[in-house]
């Protein structure tokens, strides 16, 4: 592991460690009420975050230094399969493992 | 008269759902990460998930690390930041409470504010010490099982016994269950559409136009996303900000 994944592991634990922290710092008053764009922005930006990892792991697993556009079309059947494993039975491993399934396959095969 | 309930037991009921969910996503996590990371390892693992106990950041780890030499560290930790930031807002409710705690305790639950855990705490109708145990319990069950789940699955996962290419899709995966969750809920259906939206057009952008810049591109689609989330925020949230 280079010194740079390590710090990079580092600053991902601190800045976990130090969200969590935050309210218990900030507002040691609690009567004071915390701002409410942080309220808001608690609320949206999970939803948003995760869309963002969504788009942005599609395309990572196309390769962003060598892009391979054809494994875009292997994965619209998997994220298929994924979105309606979990949309009707709700169990996330079986719908992470299913599709990762489907999409493994395909690429093996025909890929 | 009625019989004093046993908090161990009741915490480990409560807690039940959440440890078999943690085990086996802690499992796809332990596989996807020494995969996908040379260095890592079951003690890797370890260390890892005792300290950023953060299963959606843990996944995107795995992409971050395997290609650590596209990532500037102000990007990794604004991704931290931005993915993370909801657990800001987890501690409000036990502002009070915690402080009621040694702070060995108190930074214990507070680290271990997870989704499903401050679920669990925050409907916990107990009172006084009972409540504190049963909030210890239901924490260590939850954080014990996310650990465990994460160093059985780097062990498997350096012995799989068919090819794996094509492995990394369970990063994919687990996002759009996150987010297929989530949607369920009608208030969360916008801010998605504005993320996903967001990164799309820069990603896209960035591919077309100067390929180079692609993967650096996010933090420029963190910022969009944001900036539109802000600009968006209903009326009533900007008047009570005085």
């Amino acid at each position: 592991m280079t010194l740079h994944q390590f710090l990079m592991i580092a600053i991902m634990c601190a800045v976990i460690i130090l969200l969590r922290a935050f309210p218990f710092i900030v507002f040691h008053d609690a009567t004071k009420k915390p701002p409410a764009l942080l309220l808001y922005l608690g609320r949206v930006m999970t939803a948003a975050a995760i869309a963002m990892l969504v788009v942005y792991s599609l395309m990572s697993v196309c390769d962003f230094a060598n892009p391979q556009y054809g494994r875009l079309l292997l994965m619209t059947p998997a994220v298929f399969a994924t979105v309606l494993l979990q949309y009707f039975l709700r169990n996330s491993l079986l719908s992470i493992v299913g599709g990762t399934a489907v999409y493994m396959i395909l690429l093996q095969t025909v890929g | 008269m009625q019989k004093k309930e046993s908090i161990p037991r009741a915490a480990l009921a409560a807690a039940a759902p959440v440890i078999l969910g943690y085990l086996t996503m802690g499992i796809a996590c332990g596989v996807l990460l020494v995969q996908q990371v040379p260095a890592a390892n079951g003690w890797w693992c370890l260390l890892f998930s005792t300290f950023a106990l953060s299963g959606s950041m843990q996944f995107a780890a795995a992409e971050v690390l395997k290609n650590a030499v596209n990532y500037s560290l102000l990007m990794t930790a604004v991704m931290a930041l931005l993915i993370n930031i909801r657990y800001c807002i987890y501690g409000l409710p036990f502002l009070r409470l915690f402080r009621c705690y040694p702070w060995y305790q108190r930074f214990f639950l507070i680290q271990n504010l997870s989704d499903e855990t401050y679920a669990i705490m925050v409907s916990s109708r107990r009172h006084g010490r009972d409540r504190r145990n049963f909030m210890m319990l239901v924490a260590a069950f939850d954080y014990a099982s996310w650990i465990a789940g994460t160093v059985i699955g780097a062990i498997i996962g350096s012995h799989l016994p068919f090819p794996t290419d094509g492995i990394e899709f369970a990063m994919v995966a687990l996002f759009v269950v996150i987010l297929v969750d989530l949607c369920r809920e009608k208030s969360n259906r916008l801010p998605a559409l504005i993320g996903g939206g967001a990164t799309l057009i820069v990603i896209g952008l960035a591919m077309a136009f100067c390929p180079t810049f692609a993967n650096k591109s996010l933090l420029l689609a963190m910022a969009l996303m944001t900036a539109v989330l802000v600009a968006m925020r209903p009326k009533n949230a900007k008047e009570s900000d005085q």
